[in-house]
């Protein structure tokens, strides 16, 4: 089920099309993966997708209230303990339960430092707190963008299961990288952007197919 | 790296800072220069005073003659009643009263003029001393009854320690607003991008006022004991002091976080913040009587809203006087307020629109 809905979409920064009729359909039960160069347009399309600018023409269908999102730079309140982030954002928007937020703290293995002031955690750390506000209120479609960057592995691997199970009838992922194959496991539709414009929109079966969709498309 | 890559490296720096370099480098000392044009004299030669007349005998040419001669110090004003003239001294429209007797043209006649000022209006209590001999002075031999100057203190002696508790506030109040609100919300800048996909600007805007608005009044009580326990006679905590105090921060900040927002939160947003706060410092006459340094100073200052809420916190704190006496001047620093909320408003939305 479309969740989120771009139809005709352009978005223009004066004479500057970073985006160009773009007609895209984020769904629920999948792992959708956003690909593109540098300069894609991919942060501009993420920007639209959360409401963090308008559209210069066409239309976007984004239900209030289902969107979750991590940051390529985390995004919490510095000053405020891990704990205290998550008690401010979650108060926002409540999460679904308080086993829901545990199972996060969990995943991520946050429990080590939910008393420390997030300003002064490693890299790793911080993106495990953006990653978790991500996911605090149960999004219908979480929107992460690079999610296992500064991740050392043993992160990585338990947070690409926790991907991989997030996708049911009602919950989606949209993951915008530029490292299709550590999510090789988990996708199941590509989206590549190219100079502001979809080169490619479709299901595909595995990272590696995509990757190779990916290149042949750039190269060309 | 030799010394030619860091001086390369600074001629980029300078290149990336153009902006900020030439407001502070440029522009900041351009308006310092300009603006000691404001600051012509030492004593109040144009200030704002009322001529009334003494009794239903005083004729017009005796009005006429007695503003002529104080224009040589103050400006003149013509007041038709001795209450209204009174009125418009406690509000700070003009800061001394000229009572104008019939018989200045009769030879021989002995005539008083009384000049009347307020005891709480502390800087200009000096200065009037003297405009009342410099007075005496020229009024003698210029008509031909005997005219002298009497100098009547209305009001309560107030000291200058307790005059400037009462605009130490205001001060206070404004460095709070253009620094310290600005620089918490620009804390906070980098995790917007998060607040406005899971609330909103305008929502975290919300709750800093209805956090810092009430916060203000710590400062204030701070003021009211120091001033309490040091036995100085005023009261900060009136409603209308209160009042004229908060509706400055909110007005100020607005202005100051707006100019945050507009600037994308770069420093030069910093720096006009700091511009407006100095200008705004030497350009109100909080402390001064407006037109006690030039009538360019009074001009400006008379177009302040923070000079009129400095006349009202000052009126109900110092003076006891009523809210109600000011109510226009309310009215004044709540549209003021409106305006700046709306700039605020108008700022956030571009900034939002610009991301």
């Amino acid at each position: 089920m479309a969740a989120i809905e771009f139809d005709g979409v352009r978005k223009r920064y004066g004479d500057v099309v970073a985006l160009d009729d773009v007609d895209l359909a984020v769904e629920t039960g999948r792992c959708h993966c956003l690909l593109g160069p540098n300069g894609s347009g991919k942060t501009t399309l993420l920007n639209l997708l959360l409401g963090l600018t308008r559209a210069s023409e066409g239309r976007i269908d984004r239900p209030d209230g289902t969107i979750g999102c991590s940051f390529q730079q985390p995004t919490f309140y510095p000053g405020l303990t891990v704990d205290e982030n998550l008690d401010v954002f979650g108060s926002m928007r409540p999460p679904p339960s308080g086993e829901w937020r545990g199972e996060l703290v969990d995943v991520l293995g946050l429990e080590q430092v939910t008393h420390r002031p997030a300003g002064e955690l490693s890299g790793g750390w911080q993106k495990k707190l953006d990653l978790a506000l991500a996911f605090l209120k149960r999004p219908t479609i979480a929107v992460l963008d690079e999610p296992l960057d500064d991740l050392d592995d043993r992160s990585k691997r338990r947070l690409r299961r926790f991907l991989a199970d997030y996708p049911d009838a009602d919950h989606g992922l949209l993951i915008a990288t530029h490292h299709v194959d550590d999510f090789a496991d988990t996708l199941d539709r590509l989206t590549v952007l190219d100079q502001g414009r979809i080169a490619y929109d479709g299901p595909i079966d595995d990272g590696a197919a995509a990757r190779e969709r990916y290149l042949d498309l750039i190269d060309d | 790296m030799t010394l030619r890559s860091l001086l390369a490296r600074e001629a980029r720096w300078v290149r990336h800072n153009a902006a900020v370099l030439v407001l502070v480098l440029l522009i900041l000392p351009s308006l310092f220069a300009v603006s000691t044009v404001a600051f012509q004299q030492v004593i109040p030669r144009d200030t704002p005073i009322a001529v009334v007349p003494g009794d239903d005998a005083v004729t017009q040419d005796e009005l006429d003659a007695v503003r002529g001669v104080a224009a040589f110090f103050s400006r003149p004003q013509s007041y038709d009643s001795h209450d209204r003239a009174e009125r418009a001294l406690t509000r700070e429209e003009v800061y001394a009263i000229f009572v104008v007797p019939h018989g200045l043209f009769d030879e021989g006649a002995d005539v008083t003029i009384e000049m009347i000022v307020e005891a709480e209006m502390v800087p200009y209590e000096q200065p009037s001393l003297a405009i009342a001999s410099i007075l005496s002075g020229q009024l003698r031999g210029t008509f031909p009854a005997d005219v002298s100057v009497a100098r009547t203190v209305i009001g309560d002696d107030r000291t200058l320690s307790e005059f400037l508790v009462s605009v130490g506030t205001i001060l206070l109040t404004m460095v709070y607003a253009f620094v310290y609100l600005p620089r918490v919300v620009a804390d906070e800048e980098r995790v917007f991008q998060r607040i406005r996909v899971e609330s909103s600007i305008w929502r975290l805007l919300t709750a800093k006022y209805a956090l810092f608005t009430p916060l203000m009044l710590v400062p204030v009580v701070a003021f009211h004991a120091i001033a309490t326990h040091l036995n100085f006679r005023l009261d900060l905590l009136a409603p209308g002091a209160v009042a004229a105090t908060l509706l400055t921060f909110v007005s100020l900040s607005a202005i100051a976080l707006g100019i945050m927002f507009l600037t994308r939160f770069a420093t030069v947003g910093r720096l006009l913040n700091a511009t407006l706060l100095f200008g705004t410092l030497a350009f109100s006459n909080l402390v001064y009587p407006a037109g006690f340094f030039s009538p360019l100073r009074r001009n400006v200052a008379r177009l302040s809203p923070i000079h009129y809420a400095m006349i009202v916190q000052r009126g109900t704190a110092l003076k006891a006087n009523s809210a109600a006496l000011y109510a226009d001047r309310f009215a004044l620093l709540a549209g003021f307020t409106l305006a700046g909320l709306a700039f605020l408003t108008g700022s956030v939305a571009f900034y939002q629109r610009r991301a």
